[in-house]
C-alpha cells in the first residue's frame, strides 16, 4: 500500500472516503465527513465522551453499560468534572423511558449514553422512543452500539442521534482494529488526539474539519479495506434481512433452552429486540467447568466472566460470578444451533 | 491573455475532494488528482486539474454540493496564479 496514508497516492484517500460513504449511508447520515475512524469502540466512545463533557456537566447513563462508557465516566465523575447519574434498567438489561424522563426533568442534563444492545442479555433498547425524549429535554444523545452496528437498524436522524460509536468488527463484520465515531452537526467535541492529518500541514493547531480533526497519525488502512468490503456484503444483502436472521437465531436457541435442566438464562426468553448472545449459567456450578467442557468435548468457543459489564452483571444477578456468554453469528446455520443446542444439553446434565 | 488549458482546483479539505472526485466521475467530467504544487502552500494535501472548459459546471456543481472551492489557480512562466477568468 506504500507510504500508507501520507504519500502522494490518492487511493489512499479514496479507500477511506468509500468506507465512510459506505457506513454512513448504513446509519443515514447524509454528511458522510461527519463520520470518523478511530482504533475500536472503546477509543470512538472515549473521544465522544472526553471531547463534549464540561466542568459541573450532568451525564445521565444506565446501569446496563459496558466499561468502554462506565468507566471514562467514573474518572470524570472522580475528577469532580461531571455529576453521574445511573439509571437502574429492568434485570432483562430494559431502560424504562419514564425513567428517563422523570431523571431529565429533575435537573439539566448536558448528555446521556446508552447503549443500543447489551452485551450481556442482548436487550436492544427502543433509540427512537429515548432519543425523541433526550431532545425534548435538549441534552446530546450518545449511543454505544458496539453490539447492533451492522445486525440491527440505526437511523441517525430518526433516533436523533448526536454521538453514535461502534466497532468495525462485530456485526460489521470488518478486521479487528477498526472503529468509528458519527457525530452530529449540533456537535463539535474536542479532539482526543492531535498530530498530523495529512492536511493544513503548516497550521500549528489541528484543523476543524471532519473528519480530519479526529483522525491523527497513520489510519489503519488494511483494517478499513477490510471494512469496505464489509460494507458492501452488508449492503448488498441488506439489514433488514440481516436483523430477521438475528430473530431467527434467537428464536431457535431460546427455544432449545427452554428444555435444558438447570439452565439459568440472563435477559429475555423472547425474540423480539433481542440480539443473539445469550448468558448462561447453572446454581453452585462454576461457568469455567462449563465453559471448559464446551471447549474440549465439543470445539464451542464461549467467553466467560463479567464481559468487561460489571454493572450489566448486577442488573440481571449474574454478578460477581458472571455467566458464559454464547454468541452465535450471522453465518450459523441452524444445524449449528441444533448442535449447540445438544452440546450445552449434554454439558450441563453432566454438571451437578 | 489566452484561456488556459486547465486550471487547478483547491478545495477546502480531503473529503470534499473526495466528494467531488465522485460527483465528476458520475457525471463523466474529466479531472486529474495531482498533487497540490507547493507553491500554493505546504500542505502535504492534494489538488484537482480541470480543463477550464468545464469550471464554471464544476463550481456550479460545488456550490450545489455545498463544496467550498478554495481556490483555483493556473500555470503562467512556470508560476501559479488565481485565475480569475
Amino acid at each position: 500500500m506504500g507510504n500508507p496514508g501520507r504519500s502522494n497516492n490518492p487511493e489512499m484517500n479514496r479507500l477511506p472516503f468509500r468506507t465512510r460513504s459506505l457506513l454512513a449511508r448504513l446509519l443515514n447520515v447524509s454528511d458522510s465527513s461527519r463520520v470518523a475512524f478511530g482504533h475500536n469502540a472503546t477509543h470512538m466512545i472515549n473521544l465522544g465522551i472526553r471531547g463534549l463533557v464540561r466542568q459541573g456537566d450532568r451525564i445521565i447513563t444506565t446501569s446496563m453499560e459496558h466499561n468502554a462508557v462506565s468507566r471514562p465516566l467514573r474518572y470524570l465523575e472522580k475528577l469532580g468534572i461531571i455529576e453521574l447519574v445511573i439509571l437502574p434498567c429492568s434485570t432483562t438489561g430494559l431502560l424504562d423511558s419514564e425513567d428517563l424522563r422523570h431523571a431529565l426533568k429533575q435537573q439539566k442534563t448536558a448528555m446521556v449514553i446508552v447503549n443500543h444492545a447489551s452485551n450481556v442479555t442482548g436487550t436492544v433498547n427502543d433509540l427512537t422512543a429515548i432519543g425523541s425524549i433526550v431532545r425534548d429535554y435538549d441534552a446530546y444523545f450518545m449511543v454505544d452500539c458496539a453490539q447492533t452496528v451492522g445486525a440491527f437498524p440505526i437511523d441517525v436522524e430518526k433516533d436523533c442521534i448526536d454521538v453514535l460509536a461502534g466497532p468495525g468488527h462485530k456485526s460489521l463484520l470488518g478486521p479487528t482494529g477498526t472503529g468509528f465515531l458519527y457525530v452530529s452537526h449540533r456537535t463539535n467535541p474536542e479532539p482526543l488526539i492531535f498530530g498530523g492529518t495529512g492536511t493544513r500541514s503548516g497550521l500549528d493547531y489541528q484543523p476543524d474539519e471532519m473528519p480530519d480533526c479526529y483522525e491523527s497519525g497513520t489510519q489503519n488502512f488494511h483494517g478499513l479495506a477490510g471494512l469496505e468490503a464489509a460494507l458492501q456484503y452488508i449492503h448488498s444483502r441488506g439489514i433488514a434481512a440481516i436483523t430477521q436472521r438475528k430473530k431467527e437465531l434467537c428464536t431457535w436457541v431460546l427455544d432449545g433452552f427452554k428444555n435444558i435442566p438447570g439452565l439459568i438464562l440472563y435477559g429475555k426468553t423472547t425474540p423480539e429486540n433481542r440480539s443473539p448472545v445469550f448468558s448462561v449459567g447453572k446454581k453452585d456450578v462454576d461457568i469455567a467447568d462449563i465453559a471448559n467442557a464446551l471447549l474440549d468435548d465439543y470445539g464451542i468457543i464461549t467467553r466467560t466472566g463479567l464481559h468487561c459489564a460489571p454493572w450489566a452483571h448486577q442488573t440481571a444477578g449474574s454478578y460477581p460470578m458472571g455467566t458464559v456468554r454464547l454468541s452465535p453469528g450471522l453465518f450459523h446455520t441452524r444445524e449449528d444451533i441444533d448442535m449447540m443446542i445438544e452440546a450445552v444439553d449434554s454439558v450441563f446434565r453432566k454438571m451437578k | 491573455m489566452n484561456r488556459p488549458e486547465h486550471v487547478v482546483l483547491l478545495m477546502q479539505s480531503v473529503h470534499q475532494h473526495m466528494v467531488l472526485e465522485e460527483i465528476l466521475d458520475r457525471l463523466k467530467i474529466r479531472y486529474r488528482t495531482v498533487v497540490k504544487p507547493r507553491q500554493l502552500g505546504s500542505d502535504c494535501g492534494m489538488a484537482m486539474r480541470i480543463d477550464t472548459a468545464d469550471l464554471d459546471r464544476i463550481r456550479q456543481i460545488c456550490e450545489h454540493e455545498k463544496l467550498l472551492v478554495f481556490g483555483v489557480f493556473f500555470l503562467v512562466d512556470n508560476r501559479w496564479e488565481p485565475y480569475l477568468g
